[in-house]
């Protein structure tokens, strides 16, 4: 096997074998887990730094496992499936290091760390599926090896919010499968194209049943993506602990849905086709539906967790609005705010996760005055917080202004709207937080929940939002710097909409 | 370089604060690091570009902006002055007050769109933390903020439409509000009295002085960028001037004296938004420059007056009493001086400079009963000591600087020295003043609250958040609350409005009058 067909291999066994590993170690080796865990996420990390140095000088890295006549599965490295490749293979190592803090002394250590591990395998390989039948692959193991991560904790509750879970995307997978089958039906085997669409060749006659599957496809994928109303399962699925609401909420899962929207409308049918047939508009409307709807939904939550899960569910529709208002600086903005998206988010439930685990704080009401006792991680909050809502010099501003632009630019002003309307209500449902952290005094003795620490927490906690927020920073500010991913993302567009 | 130095002052400030124990000596040097600005006004090279910042940010200075960057320094050192010796600031107000100083000189210096914005948004939510120093401010900081969060909006919508290459009236629309908010551009005006009225002395005067800078020259920096827009020019002109008599008239009203002086912004800012109609009714006359000066003089003005509400005494008053005279634009001030140059820009759109000519000198004589108004409600301030430095070196500030901005902008100052022109408003004022004098317990007793608007308005925000935050969660929205605690309020303030009506009656006579005239 040569070095090209390798290193997707690599990427996808960094973490699949270290997660079968751990499955059968035995509860007490604390130290043999974590270091199987920290080595796979750092040599996962160093691929994909390998990889994106070997794309970017125009190198290109595919290998194809015969498994199906036809329907090989096919590995490729380009540079949508780096994008999320490199966020997800970041992120991973960051909430690998939170989970080990986070999980310290709790029982069926071996069983999560396995799935953990199983469920970032599933999702590099989503990213770097070259065909629908490898996608969908995935794109399987990915929802069942959530499912006891979602469970982990086996309260009442938890297995409720996993039964929901189920039926939800299990759902979703079963539309998608079909509409799979009726496309390959009609174009036969292709692969994700490079530019334009894959299936833009059929003739004018299967334009309706075209459109059908489009929307069958997208709304398969919207499952997960969390579009109103297939969103209930996401608000739902807080009750698991907090490194597996990362992994939902900006590292794998959420993620994996919007990424198949991407892909569905760029390499299956090609931007422009998905336009010509409405699908596109349609699309934009149930974004732009979602947007308003999920914020308007955070508001009413005292729990954070919960207002942080609508806040997903308005968020993620950035990126499908994004693909959907079809043009390269809407493309920009969309593919942008999957990486912006996910940083932002898991610093947000970081620190909602070490607000809880150190201070047995859940609720909004409940943090007057708690930037006094957590500096760090309310300083952590409030960037992230701050990049929710678009203000500049954060990562979020980066996504907002070129979703703007895509919307003047498609002469969609009504999508402007919306997203300014968006960032009012982050405003409206996150700076009551900043404030009650920073500017509320604090009445009675705090609950401390761990042994009192040199720093505000345990550092293996304190130490990813941290790290995290700085990025927010960093991936605003240092926007057009060539190692942004905004120059990545540009890439992208050109290759997608060529001059 | 120089110019992105200007800036590194108060973000190591924001750094230091960090630390632990910094605090004391960060509110130290506070008054200091402003003044890192001045090599950038006094000297500034070519623009500079840092295409590695943010979308490629580029900061510069047109010859307008030198003078109101050298002025915004000036300010804001004064005003960290009078911070440093106004009792106890608490590590957030202390970090808001240089966030918002970095916003502030930044946005001077930004000249591409995401860039301004940046600095904008920066300042415009910083300020909140100015604000909000204790219990008693936060409803006029909420109030405040809200505003402003919606306005940055505007501004973005509008910043975006030039990024793209698509100018016009929307864009110029969006830019007018957007930026308008700040210098009280009706109907966003409300939330600056209460605001200037809950804050301090310092903390008004950067209100007052700093920010209307800021916004001013975002509006001279892009709203000329629309192009010509004979309609959106018509609406300028008649939107400046109604605030620049309705604020004259509400700030009569007042019986805070920060409140009154806020609305003698909002009225003194409608001389500069329908000078701004003048650009664009075009073919463009070159307004910047006069415009500039204009807010560089009520800038700087306005903030000692400002500052000044903070000090008492009769040597103070006496410092009042000359900076009045400068806003009313008596005989050789600052006000005279910008009125006369912009007058003498009208030729490019004649009909547009016969109105300018015949209502700029009555703006003065409403600003002169104003200030009357103002001097009568400070004449027993106490003194407060560790206030009056910061506020006479900001007073000779801010009668000189006018001067030295007109010989560094205008090829021949002298033209604009003008005599009886300037004299006989100041004189009908008097007579009205004389006139009304018999009267003055009963006018004494009208009032409006600070804010008008913002009795109807708060209320109205607040219950619409709570009807969102209430809406599907099973609790009714309380749609009753309105009918509850609305109307209290409204007729609680209406008792004072008789007395507006009056005034307000007087002024649109005196308006018709004028375009008539015209």
């Amino acid at each position: 096997m040569t070095l090209q067909g390798a290193l997707p291999l690599a990427i996808l066994g960094s973490s699949l074998l270290p997660g079968l590993i751990i499955f059968f170690l035995a509860e007490p080796h604390r130290r043999g887990r974590t270091w199987l865990n920290m080595a796979g996420a750092v040599i996962k990390v160093l691929l994909v730094a390998g990889a994106l140095l070997g794309v970017y000088h125009g190198a290109t890295f595919e290998v194809a496992v015969p498994l199906v006549p036809d329907y090989p599965l096919l590995l490729r490295l380009d540079p949508l499936a780096l994008l999320f490749v490199s966020l997800s293979a970041v992120l991973w190592l960051l909430t690998t290091v939170y989970a080990v803090g986070y999980l310290e002394g709790s029982p069926n250590r071996s069983r999560f760390f396995g799935f953990f591990s199983l469920c970032v395998s599933a999702t590099v390989g989503i990213a770097m599926a070259g065909n629908l039948f490898t996608l969908f692959f995935f794109y399987e193991v990915l929802t069942l090896s959530t499912y006891p991560l979602v469970v982990h904790r086996e309260t009442e509750q938890s297995l409720r919010a996993g039964r929901i879970y189920l039926a939800y995307v299990m759902t979703g997978s079963a539309v998608l499968l079909g509409a799979v089958v009726w496309l390959h039906a009609l174009a036969g085997p292709f692969e994700f194209a490079v530019s334009g669409g894959a299936v833009d060749h059929l003739d004018a006659e299967h334009r309706p049943a075209l459109l059908a599957i489009f929307l069958l496809m997208v709304g398969g994928f919207g499952v997960k993506a969390a579009l109103v109303p297939m969103h209930r399962w996401l608000p739902a699925a807080m009750v698991a602990p907090a490194p597996v609401s990362a992994l939902l909420h900006a590292v794998a899962v959420v993620k994996a849905g919007a990424f198949g929207i991407a892909r569905t409308v760029y390499d299956v049918f090609g931007a422009e086709l998905a336009h010509d047939l409405g699908g596109t508009t349609v699309l934009a409307a149930v974004a732009g539906f979602t947007i308003i709807y999920g914020s308007l939904r955070a508001l009413q939550q005292d729990d954070l967790k919960r207002r942080l899960a609508y806040s997903t569910v308005s968020q993620l529709s950035y990126i499908v609005l994004g693909v959907s208002l079809v043009g390269p600086l809407a493309t920009i903005g969309g593919l942008v705010h999957l990486v912006h998206q996910g940083i932002m988010k898991i610093t947000l439930f970081f620190a909602a996760g070490n607000l809880a685990e150190t201070l047995h704080l859940h609720k909004v009401s409940e943090l007057d005055g708690v930037g006094r006792r957590m500096p760090w991680t309310m300083a952590a909050f409030t960037v992230a917080a701050f990049g929710m809502m678009s203000a500049p010099p954060l990562a979020g501003f980066v996504s907002e202004w070129f979703l703007g632009l895509g919307a003047l630019e498609g002469d969609a002003p009504w999508a402007l709207a919306v997203l300014l309307a968006s960032s009012l209500l982050n405003a409206a449902y996150f700076l009551p937080v900043v404030y009650r952290g920073w500017f509320r005094p604090r009445r009675g003795p705090w609950h401390e929940n761990l042994p009192r620490h040199r720093l505000e927490t345990h550092p293996w906690l304190l130490l990813p939002p941290v790290i995290t927020a700085g990025m927010v920073i960093a991936l605003g500010l240092f926007a057009a710097s060539v190692w942004s991913p905004l120059t990545w993302v540009r890439l992208i567009a050109a290759q997608e909409y060529p001059l | 370089m120089i110019l992105a130095l200007a800036l590194l002052p108060p973000l190591l400030a924001v750094a230091l604060l960090a630390a632990p124990g910094m605090q004391r000596r960060v509110l130290t040097a506070t008054p200091w690091l402003p003044l890192a600005a001045l090599p950038a006004a006094l000297a500034p090279p070519p623009p500079m570009e840092l295409e590695f910042l943010l979308l490629g940010l580029r900061l510069g200075l047109e010859p307008w902006a030198q003078p109101l960057l050298a002025a915004t320094a000036l300010l804001w050192a004064c005003a960290g002055w009078a911070l440093r010796h106004g009792g106890p600031v608490s590590v957030p107000r202390l970090l808001a007050w240089q966030l918002t100083l970095a916003g502030n000189l930044g946005a001077l210096m930004a000249l591409d769109e995401p860039g301004f914005y940046l600095f904008f948004a920066l300042l415009s939510i910083a300020a909140y933390g100015v604000v909000v120093r204790n219990r008693a401010a936060r409803g006029a900081a909420r109030t405040y903020l809200a505003v402003a969060l919606f306005a940055e909006l505007l501004l973005l919508a509008g910043l975006m439409l030039l990024a793209l290459g698509r100018p016009g009236p929307t864009a110029g629309v969006l830019l007018l509000f957007g930026l308008g908010a700040k210098l009280g551009m009706l109907p966003l005006h409300f939330p600056l009295p209460p605001a200037y009225a809950a804050t301090d002395a310092a903390g008004a005067a950067v209100f007052g002085g700093g920010l209307t800078m800021a916004a001013v020259a975002g509006w001279l920096r892009f709203v000329p960028q629309v192009g010509t827009q004979p309609e959106l020019a018509i609406y300028a002109l008649a939107a400046g001037l109604a605030a620049a008599f309705l604020g004259a008239a509400a700030g009569l009203l007042q019986r805070d004296s920060r409140a009154l002086l806020a609305y003698s912004t909002i009225s003194q800012m409608g001389i500069v938004t329908a000078g701004l109609g003048l650009a664009l009714a075009g073919p463009a006359p070159l307004v910047a420059a006069p415009l500039a000066l204009f807010a560089l003089h009520h800038g700087l003005t306005k903030a000692a007056l400002l500052l000044g509400t903070g000090a008492g005494g009769p040597l103070v008053l006496t410092g009042l009493a000359l900076l009045s005279l400068a806003l009313a634009g008596a005989p050789l001030s600052g006000g005279a001086l910008a009125k006369a140059w912009l007058e003498s820009m009208g030729e490019g759109a004649p009909a547009l400079a016969e109105m300018a000519h015949g209502w700029l000198p009555f703006t003065s004589a409403a600003t002169a009963l104003l200030m009357a108004r103002f001097l009568w409600l400070m004449r027993g301030a106490a003194t407060r000591s560790g206030q009056r430095g910061p506020f006479a070196a900001l007073t000779v500030t801010a009668l000189a600087a006018p001067w030295l901005a007109l010989l560094y902008l205008h090829p021949q100052p002298t033209e604009l020295v003008k005599g009886w022109a300037t004299l006989w408003p100041l004189l009908v004022a008097a007579g009205v003043l004389a006139l009304a004098w018999p009267l003055r317990t009963r006018i004494g007793r009208w009032r409006l609250p600070p804010g008008d608007l913002v009795v109807v308005a708060a209320p109205l925000g607040r219950l619409l958040y709570r009807a969102a935050a209430a809406w599907g969660s099973g609790r009714p929205p309380r749609l009753l609350q309105l009918s509850r605690f609305a109307p209290r309020a409204l007729e609680r303030h209406l008792r004072g409005l008789p007395g507006t009506g009056v005034v307000l009656f007087a002024l649109v006579l005196l308006f018709a009058v004028v375009l008539a005239l015209g």
